[in-house]
């Protein structure tokens, strides 16, 4: 009803998500600066705890609406940091040093194996278990990254860690698509689908991810004006991914590797994208959290510290097995190892992306990982912190 | 702390210093990477031998004693190639060039050494913008006393080996306009420059011991002279030039001094001045600024010719004592940069105006040094 004072707002006032979306960032700023300035605790902890807060498992103040929205934010995010992970992955290293591949394959498999032993003893179903040990490969490229930024860090671990990253990453990528052709056969029954849905989605994204590289290397990125016109390309490639139901993430790590490899010349932007995609880090941190129950922590607490215990332990041993030939000390090996641990956003996003196609898939999946990604998004950088320190390669 | 006694040498002997860049392979910045590389080359059997320097993003090679050219190609190669396959297994790069193009100086981290520790407490920010790249050439003197007039007679030859060496045009992102701004970095330095015109050892040593009791020093390594004498090895230092880009250039350039104090001790074709001097940097700076175009004064009667003519001038001079010294082919490399007017500062700036980046300039500074 229209009267003289309808401009007045109506009470009780109704804040809509830019609110919501401020204040949750406004909170994970503060929080972030507090655990550095007065605890040296890294920010990115802060934003755990605020995406945790402000989620479902804390006052709920963002629901779970505005989460599945976000999962968008997360594709981009996350998709650009892959990108340029891979853009750090020098192939010509590994044809040199091929004990980093010893390395490299020796973690995963290692960490596959351990898992699984690990779930089978906590009495997980078999299919769970093979999809969590698929995903446990991966480490967190998003904290990875994060962390090397803000710490500044260089030396051998940090591009040791840099390079198995982008590897196990693609391994996790893969292999899950390999497992969920079982998932697939026993979901749906069509030999046929089985057999052509990994083959489309694995030679579809790297498709796209060729020609996004060849795209990039026509455009001098170190100009500040044409990184617009790498944000755009990276944006529209993975819009493109979403259309044809392809993986973004595999898209976006590939591009990355083939523009370092196929021309020598340094192709260079800014770290996280800038000021922009480091505020895409800061929301990519938060929404993690944000989904997370607390029932998931009494249906898969246990499980999930099995395997993490498993996986930490696989990654530190397959990094020392092959420190010394590698040409690094044990020292650095263990840290290196250590610094494998962080899981987060990329290991959700490969929950959900199992849940999108398997709609009943096991509730046990989202249990176990979401309690795991909790507990190592929240303690896991400490360790990258100390790590970094004791090899003395943080600068900050 | 009295001044070493001088071990004479077999003269005109030389050996070859080297401090290396280590770059990483993403954007071609300065990383660290030296004791790790020490780590991998320390059980490598190589002439000479390979050290840390002041920051983790250096490291220095040197030669073994040497005689002639081809042995100081082939120990340089050796060493090259050992440093570049470790670099390889670690992913970094190496490189030649007195300056790192873009880093920032207070990116560095000083190495963790006693000495280097005590360097960077005294000089502060100095010891981090030290981050710089030279060559250094030992000569073997036969006693003290031709030591301190080969130094005194080498100081007028001072502009043809910054100009033949230059290859620091670029600093912390920027063209500096100099063919080598590195020397500008030492200069800041309270002991740099030339050293005092004593030519007995008696007389130096008087200087030396007078130093001493300032407490300004407390050793010869506080000196940052741009030629020193080095009394344990027997050899007077020329520590000028920046570190070419390759090391056919750096043993060409090293043969070269070999047989200037061949001439200069032998023939004794000039009578030593204090006012010799009077000339010195600005000669210096001329050939700082640019390069083999840069005019050279001649401090005894005036005359002004560029560096570049100066040199041809000085290679006929020279031709009979490479002949004895065996290392006319490297006067040859010389006399070609010269005649070309292209040293490594010109072939810095050509690629940077053709691939408007200077991360790809380090880069292709890398494949220089490998090839």
């Amino acid at each position: 009803m229209k009267s003289a004072f309808s401009y007045l707002p109506h009470w009780p006032l109704v804040p809509d998500t830019v609110f919501w979306v401020g204040l949750t960032l406004l909170m994970a700023g503060l929080c972030g600066e507090l655990c550095w300035k007065a605890w040296r605790l890294p920010r990115i902890t802060g934003y755990g705890v605020i995406g945790l807060l402000a989620g479902s498992a804390g006052f709920g103040v963002i629901d779970n609406a505005l989460a599945n929205d976000a999962r968008f934010l997360m594709d981009v995010a996350l998709g650009m940091l892959l990108f340029e992970l891979g853009n750090r992955l020098n192939l010509r290293w590994i044809r040199t040093n091929p004990w980093l591949i010893a390395t490299s394959l020796a973690e995963a498999t290692l960490t596959f194996a351990t898992v699984i032993i690990a779930l089978q003893l906590m009495d997980v179903p078999l299919m769970t278990t093979t999809v969590i040990a698929s995903i446990a490969i991966a480490t967190s490229p998003t904290m990875v990254i994060q962390l090397k930024t803000e710490l500044k860090s260089e030396g051998q671990v940090t591009e040791r860690l840099l390079a198995l990253t982008a590897l196990n990453s693609m391994y996790a990528v893969i292999l899950l698509e390999l497992v969920s052709t079982w998932m697939h056969q026993e979901y749906y029954g069509n030999l046929f689908a089985t057999l052509t849905e990994p083959l489309y989605l694995i030679l579809g994204s790297l498709a796209i991810a060729y020609v996004l590289a060849r795209s990039c290397q026509r455009v001098n990125l170190h100009d500040e004006h044409s990184f617009v016109i790498l944000i755009g390309l990276v944006l529209l490639a993975i819009a493109v991914t979403h259309m044809l139901e392809l993986s973004t993430l595999l898209a976006l790590l590939t591009a990355g590797i083939i523009l370092k490899n196929f021309d020598p010349r340094p192709q260079l932007w800014q770290a996280h994208f800038g000021t922009a995609g480091w505020l895409l880090t800061v929301v990519l941190f938060v929404i993690t959290l944000i989904s997370f129950q607390w029932t998931y922590l009494a249906l898969g607490g246990f499980a999930a510290l099995a395997m993490i215990g498993a996986r930490m332990l696989a990654k530190l041993l397959g990094v020392l097995a092959f420190a010394k030939p590698s040409g690094i000390s044990m020292k650095q090996g263990l840290a290196l190892g250590l610094t494998l641990a962080p899981m987060s956003a990329f290991a959700y996003l490969l929950v959900e992306n199992t849940y999108t196609l398997y709609p009943n898939f096991d509730p046990n999946l989202r249990a176990i990982m979401l309690s795991a990604i909790l507990i190592l998004q929240l303690f896991t950088p400490l360790l990258v912190y100390w790590s970094l320190s004791f090899i003395g390669e943080r600068r900050q | 702390m009295s001044l070493e006694t001088f071990n004479p040498s077999k003269p005109f002997t030389f050996g070859i210093e080297l401090e290396i860049q280590i770059v990483n392979t993403h954007d071609y910045d300065l990383t660290k990477a030296a004791s790790d590389l020490m780590r991998l080359v320390k059980d490598q059997k190589v002439p000479g031998d390979i050290k840390l320097e002041i920051t983790e993003s250096m490291i220095e090679l040197a030669t073994g004693i040497c005689t002639n050219y081809h042995q100081a190609l082939t120990d340089l190669g050796v060493l090259r190639d050992v440093l570049v396959t470790a670099a390889e297994k670690l992913n970094v790069g190496l490189c030649g060039g007195g300056t790192h193009a873009f880093q920032q100086w207070s990116d560095r981290q000083i190495s963790d050494e006693p000495r280097f520790h005590y360097i960077s407490e005294l000089y502060g920010y100095l010891a981090k913008q030290f981050t710089i790249f030279g060559q250094h050439v030992h000569i073997g003197c036969p006693d003290a006393d031709s030591s301190l007039f080969l130094l005194h007679s080498l100081s007028r030859y001072i502009p043809h080996l910054i100009a033949l060496s230059a290859s620091s045009p670029f600093v912390q992102g920027m063209d500096t306009g100099f063919h080598s701004a590195r020397l500008n970095s030492v200069f800041a330095f309270p002991m740099s420059g030339r050293a005092p015109f004593a030519l007995t050892w008696s007389d130096f040593e008087e200087y030396y011991s007078k130093m001493i009791s300032t407490g300004v020093i407390k050793s010869m390594k506080d000196f940052y002279w741009d030629i020193r004498p080095k009394p344990n090895f027997g050899t007077v230092e020329v520590r000028v030039m920046d570190t070419p880009l390759s090391i056919e250039k750096a043993a060409a350039i090293a043969c070269y001094i070999q047989a200037l104090a061949r001439y200069l001790l032998l023939d004794k074709p000039l009578t030593l001045h204090e006012d010799d001097y009077l000339v010195y940097n600005f000669n210096r700076f001329e050939a700082c600024r640019f390069g083999l175009a840069g005019m050279n004064v001649n401090p005894q009667n005036g005359e002004r010719r560029t560096i570049a003519q100066d040199i041809l001038m000085t290679l006929d001079a020279l031709a009979p004592h490479a002949q004895e010294l065996d290392c006319t082919d490297a006067l040859v490399v010389v006399r070609k940069l010269v005649q070309a007017q292209t040293n490594d500062a010109v072939w810095l700036r050509d690629i940077y105006r053709k691939e408007s980046s200077l991360h790809e300039t380090v880069r292709q500074q890398c494949l220089l040094w490998r090839s």
